[in-house]
C-alpha cells in the first residue's frame, strides 16, 4: 500500500513526534509499503528556518521538504495575541492567528498534497499543534482520501487538541491515534466515538540500547563507583519536576543515605535560577545536552530514573530506562499513571510532593532486589508491548480498519487488494 | 453476503460455519483467504489480516487459552474473547481498545455480526478497568428456543427504526452559495453568522440529545432482549407443564 505522512519536521531534526513517524515510516517501508513524508525543511521550530535539502532519501522513506514561512518576533507575537485572547473569549476569529503563528506555513506542501494525494490510500498527519495538519487534513478532504491523525496532545496544554480548528481535524478524520490510554481518554471526553480512537503508543528498537556494564559507564562519566545513583533526563523545564526531586534527594541525603544525583538535560532559565539554591550539595552531578551515546552511558550508570514531571504526554525516556534494566519514578499523572505499573516496574507520586518522591526513592535504595526485579519487570513490559514492531503493528492495523471502514460505508468492492503487497496466503 | 472462515479444521471453525449458514451468509472454510467476500472470521492470527482492505475482519480468540494471538487484534475490526478475565488482559496488558473487544456466545454472535455490518455496535464510551463489556455479553446471550412472538418482532422493529434516526445531526449538511464567484464568499459570510451559536451551543446541545438518543436505544435493546427472553421461559414452562 502507498501512505502519506505529513509532519511538522523529519529527523534529523530532533524531538519525540519526529522520532515516531521516522520509526513508523521505515518499519512501515521494511514490511513493503511504500511511504512518502511530507514535512517542512526545518531542523527548528522556533524558527522554521529553512535548512534542509528539498528531497531526501532515508532508510527507503522518500522525504519530501517544503519550504516555510520563517518564524520572526513578530509571527510568535501574532501568535501570543491569538492565543491569549482565544482562550479569553473562544471565539474563532483568533484560529487563523494562532494557525498563521504556529507554522509551518508550507504553501507547496498544500499544493503537493493537492495534486498529488490522490495516489496515495492513505495520509497520516502527525502533531496537531501545528498548522501542516489543517491544511493537511483540509486537503485530504477536497480529494476524499482516508485521513488520520497522531495529535500528540499535551493534556495540560489545551492549546495542543482543543482550538476549534484542532477539534474539527479530530472529529472529521477516519480515525485518532492516541499513544497514552490517558490521551485517548481526554479524546472520548471531547466526545469523540470511541470506535475512531485507538492507542498505539511510542516505541524504542532494543538494539539501539545496547547494556553497559554500570561500573564502566560510571568511571566513564566520573561518577562514585559505590552507591546508588538517581537519574533525572529531560529538558529542566519547570514542568518536568527537577525541583521537587532535588528537594527530596536533598532530604535524603541529609538523613546520611549512600546516594548521588546525576541532572541530565538541556538548561533553561528555570534550571538555571534553581542551581545555586542547590550548590554544595553533596553528590550532585549536573550535565547539560548530552549525545546519544552519553545518554546511554548515564542510564547505564544509575540506578533508578526519576522524571516528576506533569506535563509530560507519554515519557518515553521512561521505557529508555527500562530497557536498560531500571526502574522508574515518575508523577501520578494520566498520560505517565497508563505507562508505568505502580508497585511493579516503578513508582507513582503524588505530583509535587518531595516526601512521597523520597520514599519512593529511599524503598529502592534499602532493598537492591527489588530495584533489579521492577528494571527487570520494565524492561519485559517494553520488549511486550513498546518496540517499534509492536507500534507499527498497531498503527498498519489502524490503516487497514480504517480502510475497510471507508469500503464498507461507500458500497460493494471489487475484491481488489492495494498494490503494494500482494495478499500473502497461509499462515 | 459472503463470509469466508478462516482456520485449521475444529469443532469450533464448523460451528462457526453454521451460525453464518444459518444467518442466511453464502460460507466458504478454508486456510487459503479469498478476495471476494465481505465477512472474515479468522479462528487466530492470519497472515491475511495485514492484507485484507475491504469487509468486516473478525478475530475468535474464545479458543485460545493463553492469548498467544493477542497481538493480533490489531488487523481486526472485531474481537470475540471467553472471559472478562481475557477482555481485561488484551484492555490492561496489551492496551487495546475495550469497544472492540466482546465476551459472546455461538448464539448471540448472529446479532452481534448483524450490527457490526450495519455500523450499530454500542458507540457508548468503555472504562477501561470497571466496567466490562459482561452486560452487553449477557445481552447478546439468548436461549437457543423458537423466534420471537409477533409482538415483539414488531417492538424490535420500531426499535430499528428507532435506532435509525438516533442520529439527528444533519452531518452532511454545509453552508453552500450556487451563486458564481461570490458563491464561496457569501457561504463563508453565512457559516460565520452562524457559528458563534452553533459551535459553542447548538452542536453540543444536539451532540448530547444523539449520546442520550443512543443510549436510550441500548437500553429499549437490553430491556426488549430481557422481555424476549422472559416470554421464552414462560412458553417453555407452558410447554413443560402441558406436558406434565
Amino acid at each position: 500500500m502507498r501512505f502519506l505522512h505529513v509532519t511538522q519536521r523529519y529527523p534529523p531534526a530532533i524531538g519525540g513526534a519526529e522520532r515516531y513517524i521516522a520509526d513508523l515510516s521505515e518499519e512501515l517501508v521494511q514490511r513493503g509499503h511504500q511511504v512518502d513524508v511530507f514535512t517542512s525543511r526545518a531542523l527548528d521550530f522556533h524558527t522554521w528556518k529553512n535548512e534542509l535539502p528539498h528531497f531526501e532519501r532515508l532508510n527507503g522513506v522518500d522525504v519530501y521538504r517544503f519550504s516555510a514561512m520563517r518564524r520572526r518576533g513578530w509571527v510568535w507575537s501574532i501568535l501570543h495575541f491569538g492565543l491569549r485572547n482565544y482562550w479569553r473569549t473562544r471565539s474563532r476569529w483568533y484560529e487563523p492567528l494562532i494557525f498563521l503563528g504556529g507554522g509551518p506555513l508550507a504553501p507547496g506542501m498544500l499544493w503537493a498534497i493537492l495534486t498529488r494525494g490522490r495516489r496515495y490510500d492513505l495520509i497520516h498527519l502527525s502533531c496537531l499543534v501545528y498548522g501542516h495538519v489543517a491544511y493537511g487534513y483540509w486537503a485530504a478532504q477536497q480529494l476524499g482520501v482516508p485521513v488520520i491523525v497522531t495529535p500528540h496532545a499535551h493534556a495540560r496544554q489545551e492549546d495542543t487538541y482543543n482550538l476549534g480548528y484542532q477539534r474539527d481535524v479530530m472529529f472529521g478524520c477516519d480515525h485518532v491515534v492516541a499513544v497514552t490510554p490517558a490521551e485517548r481518554d481526554l479524546f472520548l471526553d471531547l466526545g469523540l466515538d470511541p470506535w475512531r480512537v485507538s492507542v498505539a503508543g511510542n516505541g524504542l528498537r532494543p538494539d539501539d540500547y545496547p547494556g553497559e556494564q554500570q561500573a564502566t559507564a560510571r568511571r566513564r562519566l566520573g561518577l562514585p563507583d559505590e552507591g546508588f545513583i538517581v537519574l533525572f533526563l529531560g529538558r529542566k523545564s519547570n514542568y518536568k519536576g527537577l525541583d521537587v526531586a532535588l528537594e527530596a534527594y536533598a532530604a535524603l541525603q541529609s538523613q546520611g543515605l549512600p546516594i548521588s544525583f546525576l541532572a541530565v538535560g538541556p538548561e533553561t532559565d528555570y534550571s538555571q535560577a534553581l542551581w545555586p539554591r542547590y550548590q554544595g550539595l553533596p553528590g550532585l552531578t549536573v550535565l547539560g545536552a548530552v549525545s546519544d551515546e552519553e545518554k546511554l552511558a548515564t542510564l547505564a550508570a544509575c540506578d533508578c530514573l526519576v522524571l516528576p514531571s506533569i506535563g509530560e504526554a507519554f515519557g518515553i525516556v521512561f521505557l529508555e530506562a527500562w530497557l536498560m534494566g531500571k526502574p522508574v519514578i515518575g508523577a501520578r499523572v494520566p498520560a505517565v499513571s497508563s505507562v508505568i505499573d505502580d508497585g511493579q516496574n516503578g513508582w507513582l507520586t503524588v505530583p509535587g510532593d518531595a516526601s512521597d518522591l523520597a520514599a519512593s526513592i529511599a524503598r529502592l535504595v534499602a532493598d537492591p532486589d527489588l530495584t533489579h526485579r521492577m528494571g527487570a519487570r520494565g524492561r519485559d513490559k517494553v520488549l511486550r508491548r513498546y518496540t517499534v514492531p509492536c507500534i507499527t503493528d498497531r498503527v498498519e492495523g489502524i490503516y487497514l480498519r480504517v480502510l475497510r471502514r471507508r469500503q464498507r460505508t461507500s458500497g460493494p468492492h471489487d475484491g481488489r487488494q492495494s498494490a503494494a503487497r500482494p495478499l500473502e496466503q497461509g499462515r | 453476503m459472503k463470509a469466508h472462515v478462516a482456520g485449521p479444521t475444529s469443532p469450533a471453525a464448523s460451528a462457526v460455519c453454521c451460525l453464518l449458514r444459518e444467518r442466511g451468509d453464502v460460507v466458504s472454510y478454508s486456510d487459503q483467504v479469498p478476495l471476494d467476500a465481505d465477512l472474515y472470521f479468522f479462528l487466530g492470527g492470519h497472515e491475511a489480516m495485514k492484507c485484507l482492505t475491504h469487509g468486516l475482519v473478525i478475530l475468535d480468540l474464545r479458543h485460545d487459552t493463553t492469548l498467544e494471538t493477542a497481538p493480533w487484534v490489531s488487523y481486526a475490526d472485531l474481537c470475540l474473547v471467553r472471559s472478562d478475565q481475557d477482555r481485561e488482559a488484551l484492555v490492561d496488558a496489551h492496551g487495546f481498545e475495550p469497544e472492540r473487544i466482546f465476551l459472546v456466545t455461538d448464539d448471540a454472535l448472529s446479532d452481534l455480526v448483524d450490527k457490526a455490518v450495519r455500523d450499530a455496535l454500542p458507540r457508548t464510551h468503555i472504562e477501561r478497568r470497571g466496567m466490562t463489556m459482561a452486560d452487553h455479553g449477557t445481552a447478546m446471550r439468548p436461549e437457543d428456543v423458537p423466534g420471537p412472538t409477533p409482538q415483539i418482532a414488531s417492538l424490535a422493529a420500531r426499535l430499528e427504526g428507532i435506532e435509525r434516526q438516533a442520529d439527528i445531526m444533519l452531518r452532511g449538511y454545509r453552508v453552500r452559495s450556487r451563486l458564481p464567484v461570490i458563491g464561496p464568499l457569501i457561504a463563508w459570510v453565512r457559516r460565520n453568522l452562524t457559528s458563534h451559536l452553533r459551535e459553542p451551543y447548538l452542536d453540543p446541545t444536539l451532540e448530547r440529545q444523539v449520546a442520550v438518543n443512543r443510549e436510550l436505544v441500548i437500553t429499549l435493546r437490553e430491556l426488549l432482549d430481557r422481555q424476549t427472553d422472559l416470554e421464552r421461559r414462560l412458553a417453555r414452562f407452558e410447554e413443560e407443564q402441558r406436558h406434565g
